[in-house]
C-alpha cells in the first residue's frame, strides 16, 4: 500500500512538472530580450525591479504590489541591449503552442485591448501592429504610466504570446514604438 | 458635497451610503452601490486616477491570463474581466450587480472568490 501510494504521489509531482514545463516561454519561443538566468521566480524581486523601474521615471514605488507571483505567468528582467547592465524592463508572459491560424488577429487584438482599456479615450495609448510572414502582433502603452501589452499570433509556425512589460522609457513615443517592435520582432516560435 | 464646510460629518455619511452610480455596457445595466462609506472614504484620500488605472488594467490582464483566453474575447469575458478587477480592487467598498435588459426584472450580485466571477440572487 505505501509503495502504491509513493508511486501514486511520484506520477502526481512529475506530471505536475511536465505540464508547468510545457508552458515555459523559452520552451515555446527565443528571444533576445528573455534570457533564462534572468527569470524572477520570488515576489519581492519582482515588486523591487517594478519599483525600481517606476522611481526612475515617475517618482515612488510602482501602485501594483504583487502579493504572490501567479503560476500561470512566467516574469523575467529585460536589460537594455546597449548597457547591458541596465534594467529597463520587467516582463510578465504567457506563452502557448495553441494555433490559432485560423483566427482573426485583429478582432482578437482588438477584444484584448478593449478589454483592458475600458472606456479610456484611445489618446492615451500608442498602439500598433506587426504583420509579417512569421507573426500577427499588437502592442497598446498606456502613456499616463509604464506599462505595454503585447500580444503574438503565430503564422509560419503556430503559437501564442500574451506579455505585459513595465519599462523605463523616459522618452515616449518613438521610444515606446522603437523597444515593442523589436521586442515583437525578436520573438520567434520554435 | 464632500468639499462644502455646511455638510455635516453625519450628512455627508448618509449621503454616501444611499448613492448609487448606474452605468451600462453590452446588454447589461450594473449599478455600484456603497458598501462601506468609512472606508469608501479611506479609498479617496489615496485615489489618484493614473495609477488606478494601472492597477484596474493589470488586474484585468491577470484575470484573462488566469482563463488563459487566447482568442477573441467576448463581451461577457471582457465584462468579467472588469468585474474581476473592479471588486478586487473595491470589493470592500462596494456592491456591484448586473441586470440584462429587457431581462427578467432582476438585478444580480456579482461576487468574487479568487479569480471567480458569480452572479447570485442579491435576495438568497
Amino acid at each position: 500500500m505505501k509503495n502504491k501510494l509513493f508511486t501514486l504521489a511520484m506520477f502526481l509531482l512529475f506530471s505536475s512538472l511536465t505540464l508547468k514545463g510545457q508552458q515555459h516561454p523559452l520552451s515555446i519561443i527565443t528571444n533576445s530580450y528573455i534570457k533564462p538566468g534572468n527569470q524572477i521566480t520570488d515576489v519581492d524581486s519582482l515588486n523591487d525591479l517594478r519599483n525600481l523601474l517606476y522611481s526612475l521615471q515617475f517618482g515612488g514605488n510602482d501602485p501594483l504590489q504583487y502579493d504572490e507571483l501567479p503560476d500561470f505567468n512566467n516574469y523575467y528582467c529585460i536589460f537594455d541591449k546597449v548597457e547591458t547592465s541596465k534594467k529597463i524592463g520587467a516582463l510578465e508572459i504567457q506563452c502557448s503552442k495553441s494555433d490559432h491560424r485560423n483566427i482573426n488577429f485583429t478582432s482578437a487584438f482588438d477584444s484584448y485591448f478593449q478589454a483592458i482599456k475600458g472606456d479610456e479615450p484611445i489618446e492615451s495609448y500608442i498602439v500598433g501592429t506587426i504583420r509579417n510572414n512569421d507573426i500577427n502582433a499588437g502592442y497598446f502603452y498606456y502613456k499616463p504610466q509604464n506599462s505595454l501589452n503585447v500580444m503574438i499570433y503565430g503564422k509560419s509556425k503556430p503559437g501564442f504570446v500574451r506579455a505585459a512589460i513595465d519599462v523605463f522609457l523616459p522618452n515616449q513615443g518613438t521610444a515606446v514604438d522603437n523597444f515593442a517592435q523589436d521586442f515583437i520582432n525578436q520573438t520567434k516560435f520554435k | 458635497m464632500d468639499n462644502r464646510n455646511d455638510v455635516t460629518d453625519v450628512q455627508l455619511t448618509n449621503y454616501i451610503s444611499k448613492f448609487a452610480s448606474v452605468f451600462f455596457s453590452g446588454d447589461y445595466i450594473y449599478t455600484i452601490s456603497i458598501k462601506n462609506a468609512r472606508y469608501l472614504s479611506y479609498a479617496k484620500e489615496a485615489f489618484n486616477p493614473e495609477k488606478m488605472k494601472k492597477l484596474y488594467d493589470r488586474h484585468s490582464k491577470l484575470y484573462i491570463d488566469e482563463k488563459k483566453f487566447e482568442g477573441e474575447l467576448t463581451v461577457e469575458q471582457r465584462q468579467q474581466a472588469g468585474e474581476y478587477a473592479l471588486l478586487l480592487l473595491f470589493g470592500n467598498e462596494i456592491h456591484l450587480t448586473k441586470q440584462r435588459i429587457g431581462g427578467n426584472n432582476r438585478a444580480e450580485l456579482i461576487k468574487r472568490s479568487g479569480y471567480d466571477i458569480q452572479q447570485v440572487n442579491p435576495c438568497l
